[in-house]
């Protein structure tokens, strides 16, 4: 298990490698410069000159390469061009911010997506399945900029209920979980979305399978037969389809970040790309890549612990 | 899906109301909404953006200033000096300091020497973006610790206006700026109404009244200066009563649906950016004046102003922002003619017309250059525009890729900073010094320079005249219209000054800043 999970880590390796590279000489590919947006517009050529001196950026574009692999050996991801502030020290001022608004997400998609899926294969195409297609499809086809300001008109301002700016630093623990909620329901309805139709149709193939006509004939409990005989079954491509979408739900975080007014690595992200902070950007395609790979793994592990039929190799 | 929404929010959330904090406490606390997504610099000699100048001009003071709500050179007052006097020749000025002006956070009271050492600060290119405006300091010297005494290298339009309380002239505590050892953003003291207290990265800074203030106790108890980028979440925060004063848009669509919001006024107030159409006289075909007039004359100046709304923008006929000292609204201007615009570019070798490839901004005038495209076509310019990515636009027309550069500034306000840097040839792209002279315009140098030195207030403004009239005439640029600030607040919010002007683009907000 640790080997795996070791050699898992272990592989993740060249990926980060190249994504960061790619990252690197992307970002300078792009016309744009740092210093101009660090300075505004009025600076003159020599203000600019001399702070893209001090941010080395006038330097050949190996040796910066080289500079930046081997911070990144040393585990040193740089300082953000424009705060100053190490890469590391601006997201951890913001991961947990992002942390939260995605396990709120996930759980929202979950709770809700699961359920609805069953409910939807049990009642194939009737009523309720109808309606459950109709919320996915709606939840899949809104962009969550649509969907959040939807949101903030109806629970904001025509019911005012939650709070429009949606950070984290209101009045107490009741207070800071209310500004989660719109933020948590628009990036979770997609999710939702999700899951509802993976769930209906894995829970579809397991239906008709011989050990659940088996179980209701021996009489078990309807409600048993589905949650431990179906649902359990159907549970892998769940997990799968979730832990791939996972990386969607961050791209969607971005978005979501911005209109709730929440801080976080999306909005990070997006400041990074605007003001040409090349290494605020290769710092964080670093740390997206871990994340996602960090996802994929747990994913597995989880499956495994679900199905024991799954070897860890 | 509202429905589905509605019942898990309901269900999840029911009595969260019942536990949500306590009513506002009797604090006077002000909300404001800015457009940035994050603070650049609390330093004011290393941040030229908008949104940190606003906050800036709250938490400082300079030697002199603009009354509150104005911009105009001519009334200048009293800040931290209560007193000047200069010598004959205009090189040598002498200010005598306000007494007992005390620094925030207790960092003590105001001596000459934090003077000296934040325009000696300021004047320095390592520690300051400004310091090209402090170009013509000599010396700065503290006689004694109540006056500060300025030197100049030569004759400057005007010595008040480098030192009036903005950006690189406003003055820091020196003992906090060595404490932090060049890191003054994470400790920022001044002598202004308001002192900084916290910044909570990417969501907002707070601070707090300075009891101590020089001009009494601020009645506002403490601001909190959120960062907002989303414009439709500003909008909808003060619909939902979360801000009391932010960042609008300048545009007609905007000002008139939000008139309905209950609760808002609209403020529109200067300074005025001025858009201006940059031709660049270096590349073909608009190195032929012929060209340049037949796209002046090409323009029509009335539909652009009604197009952009006219609540929002001000028609200006010069190449300076309306009300500059040294504007002058007499000047040439191309009347709107597409038959004489196309017999100019027949005269030019361009009987069938002409293509001209140029690059915009995605981020600003984007719906305005279609109108531009349209006018254009009609005299048989064809323009052929490629809208990019607002940092790549930047650093493209700083490199002459775009023949035409539709741009929009503000500075401060005297003519000769903006002729300076937009129209004399030194500021030209690729020289050494080079700012923003995207036409390469050379046509007003001689006046400009004359009127940096000229003595006689009169003559000086004749010369800057004259400059205008000269650039003009050789289609260097083509001014559209100057673009007002547009803010919104709420109307409980009374900023205890008439608002017709903010050097910092922002409403100050002063003293005498309440709620009704």
């Amino acid at each position: 298990m640790i080997r795996f999970i070791l050699g898992r880590l272990l592989s993740t390796i060249p990926t980060v490698f190249f994504a960061a590279s790619a990252v690197f000489f992307c970002a300078r590919i792009l016309p744009g410069d740092p210093a101009i947006a660090i300075l505004g517009d009025a600076a003159s050529q020599e203000a600019i000159n001399t702070l893209r001196e001090k941010l080395g950026l006038d330097q050949p574009l190996m040796t910066q390469y080289g500079h930046f692999l081997t911070g990144v050996l040393r585990g040193d991801l740089g300082n953000s061009m424009v705060s100053g502030h190490s890469v590391v020290a601006e997201v951890a001022d913001v991961f947990p911010y992002t942390l939260e608004l995605t396990i709120f997400a996930i759980g929202f998609g979950v709770l809700f997506g699961v359920p609805l899926g069953i409910v939807a294969a049990l009642r194939s195409d009737r009523l309720p399945d109808y309606v459950a297609r109709v919320i996915s499809l709606v939840g899949l086809s809104c962009p969550a900029f649509f969907i959040g300001i939807c949101f903030i008109l109806a629970f904001s301002i025509y019911w005012p209920i939650f709070p429009v700016i949606g950070s984290g630093d209101v009045v107490g623990q009741a207070g800071h979980l209310k500004a989660l909620i719109p933020p948590g329901i628009t990036l979770g309805i997609t999710f939702l979305a999700f899951v509802a139709r993976s769930a209906r149709t894995s829970v579809m193939e397991v239906l008709p399978e011989q050990f659940v006509r088996t179980a209701r004939m021996k009489g078990i409990d309807e409600t048993k037969v589905i949650l431990g005989h179906v649902l359990r079954n159907a549970l892998l491509p769940i997990i799968t389809v979730s832990g791939l979408y996972f990386g969607i739900l961050l791209g969607n975080a971005v978005i979501t970040e911005v209109i709730f007014t929440r801080p976080g690595l999306g909005k990070l992200i997006i400041g990074a790309l605007n003001s040409r902070d090349y290494v605020l950007l290769q710092g964080l395609t670093i740390i997206y890549c871990v994340i996602v790979v960090v996802v994929g793994l747990a994913t597995d592990l989880i499956s495994a612990c679900v199905d024991p039929r799954l070897k860890l190799t | 899906m509202k429905y589905v929404s509605t019942v898990m929010a309901a269900v999840l959330f029911a009595g969260m109301q019942s536990i949500a904090p306590a009513p506002a406490e009797a604090e006077q606390i002000l909300r404001v909404g800015i457009h940035g997504s994050e603070a650049g610099s609390f330093d004011p000699s290393m941040s030229a953006e908008t949104i940190d100048n606003i906050l800036t001009a709250w938490m400082y003071g300079g030697l002199v200033r603009f009354p509150p709500g104005t911009i105009d050179p001519s009334k200048i007052e009293p800040d931290l000096a209560e007193s000047w006097t200069h010598s004959d020749d205009g090189l040598v000025w002498t200010f005598k300091l306000r007494p007992n002006v005390a620094f925030h956070h207790g960092y003590g009271k105001l001596t000459a020497e934090d003077v000296v050492y934040s325009l000696k600060r300021a004047s320095n290119p390592k520690t300051s973006i400004f310091a090209s405006d402090f170009a013509a300091f000599d010396k700065v010297e503290a006689p004694d610790p109540a006056t500060v005494q300025i030197t100049l290298k030569h004759r400057v339009p005007s010595l008040l206006a480098i030192v009036t309380a903005q950006r690189g002239a406003l003055i820091i505590s020196k003992k906090a700026d060595e404490e932090t050892k060049g890191e003054y953003s994470k400790k920022p003291i001044g002598t202004g109404p308001f002192q900084f207290e916290e910044y909570k990265a990417k969501q907002f800074v707070r601070l707090s009244a300075n009891a101590d203030y020089y001009r009494g106790k601020p009645k506002i108890d403490q601001i909190f200066y959120r960062y907002i980028p989303s414009n439709e979440s500003r909008d909808l925060a003060f619909r939902a009563g979360e801000l009391d004063l932010f960042y609008g848009r300048k545009e007609q669509k905007w000002a008139e649906r939000m008139k309905s919001t209950p609760g808002i006024i609209i403020d529109v107030f200067g300074p005025g950016e001025l858009r201006l159409i940059n031709l660049n006289e270096s590349m073909k075909p608009l190195d032929d004046i012929r060209v340049r007039q037949a796209i002046a004359h090409a323009i029509n100046h009335e539909q652009f102003v009604k197009f952009v709304g006219a609540d929002v923008v001000a028609d200006n006929p010069s190449v300076v922002p309306i009300g500059y000292l040294g504007y002058t609204k007499d000047v040439p201007r191309f009347k709107f003619d597409v038959a004489k615009a196309k017999q100019l570019l027949k005269e030019a070798g361009y009987p069938n017309g002409l293509t001209l490839k140029v690059l915009g901004s995605n981020r600003s005038f984007v719906e305005p250059y279609q109108l531009l495209q349209a006018q254009l076509a009609k005299a048989g310019i064809n323009m052929d525009l490629q809208l990019i990515e607002h940092p790549a636009w930047h650093s493209q027309i700083r490199k002459d890729l775009s023949p035409i550069v539709v741009y929009t500034a503000a500075r401060f306000p005297i003519a000769d900073i903006f002729l300076t840097q937009f129209f004399h040839s030194d500021s030209a792209i690729g020289q050494p010094r080079a700012v923003t002279n995207f036409s390469h315009c050379k046509a007003g140098d001689k006046d400009i320079d004359a009127a940096r030195v000229e003595t006689d207030p009169e003559k000086q403004l004749k010369y800057w005249h004259e400059a205008q009239r000269k650039i003009i005439a050789d289609v260097c640029a083509i001014p559209l219209f100057d673009e007002q600030q547009v803010w919104g607040q709420s109307n409980k919010l009374d900023l205890g000054y008439k608002l017709e002007a903010s050097i910092s683009f922002g409403p100050m907000i002063t003293e005498k800043t309440t709620f009704k």
